[in-house]
């Protein structure tokens, strides 16, 4: 009953198959939230949320796990608070640590696929070689303001040093983000993690979804993979 | 026909790189790649398109 409202986009095999998945996602904040969320009431069957970042005022007006009263604490542990009220069935750990170049592998080692919302580059490109070497898919979304784009990168395809200007630097982000930008790019990623999992339909493999959302602009890009 | 991302686009020609931004990409930071070959704001002006080139512009971003 739980997934019956699933079952006429995802037949019942596909969906018994997902409690058998094992999906991590770096980052607890925006995108995090919404994919935590999602991924639960899909019926993943076990989650690995990472972030060693804490709550605060500045995460209410997007980050859906946020709330007033859980300012200062870890928002790994606050997904997981969420997450056994929502799906009790699914196995979710905790992880309030940053990921590094120290933690990355034993982190995401023998997860099915790794969903990317962190807020900084130089952690993405930690993520994207751990995958590599775990040759694990992973599904990276960023955004900025009324922009989004999402890359499904599978080990060895390195999409990062074709989207973002080697080497690599830090980008601000003078645009912020308001709450429909992590809910929309989180949503994409969420269903190509459905495609790279279940093995259908068209994923954005190689590819960048290039979204403005201010003037409606949808671009797929082909990058050499 | 030029190609801008990936996608064919007519009337374009003998436009230059600025004015396509101007008119499509008014993204702040972007990364731009004529012909696979990453280029500098300053040269944006200089660059005419021609029949069969390949434009990429990427918004920069990392916010998550």
């Amino acid at each position: 009953m739980r997934y019956s409202r699933n079952e006429s986009t995802l037949s019942a095999e596909e969906n018994l198959r997902l409690r058998s998945f094992k999906v991590a996602i770096v980052g607890c904040g925006g995108l995090g939230g919404y994919l935590i969320e999602m991924a639960a009431r899909l019926g993943i069957g076990t989650l690995t949320v990472i972030d060693g970042d804490v709550f605060n005022l500045s995460n209410l007006n997007r980050q859906l796990l946020s709330e007033e009263s859980n300012m200062g604490l870890y928002k790994s542990h606050v997904a997981v608070e969420r997450i056994r009220r929502i799906n009790s069935d699914v196995k979710i750990t905790s992880v309030p640590l940053y990921l590094d170049v120290n933690n990355a592998d034993a982190l995401l080692r023998d997860h099915d696929v790794v969903l990317d919302a962190l807020d900084a580059l130089r952690p993405r490109f930690i993520v994207q070689q751990a995958c590599e070497r775990l040759g694990i898919p992973m599904i990276h979304g960023a955004i900025a303001g009324w922009y989004a784009h999402v890359a499904t990168i599978y080990p060895g395809d390195r999409l990062l040093e074709q989207i973002y200007p080697q080497p690599m630097q830090e980008l601000d982000n003078p645009l912020g983000n308001p709450a429909f930008t992590p809910a929309f790019a989180a949503s994409i990623q969420i269903a190509e993690m459905l495609k790279v999992l279940l093995e259908r339909g068209d994923t954005l493999k190689g590819q960048l979804l290039q979204v403005d959302l201010l003037m409606h602009r949808y671009e797929t890009i082909p990058l050499k993979a | 026909m030029i190609t801008v991302n990936g996608r064919t686009m007519a009337g374009l020609e003998q436009k230059s790189i600025e004015e396509v931004i101007l008119l499509h990409y008014p993204y702040a930071k972007i990364y731009v790649k004529y012909n696979g070959r990453h280029v500098e704001p300053e040269e944006y002006p200089q660059l005419i398109l021609a029949q069969g080139d390949q434009l990429q512009v990427i918004h920069l971003m990392a916010g998550g």
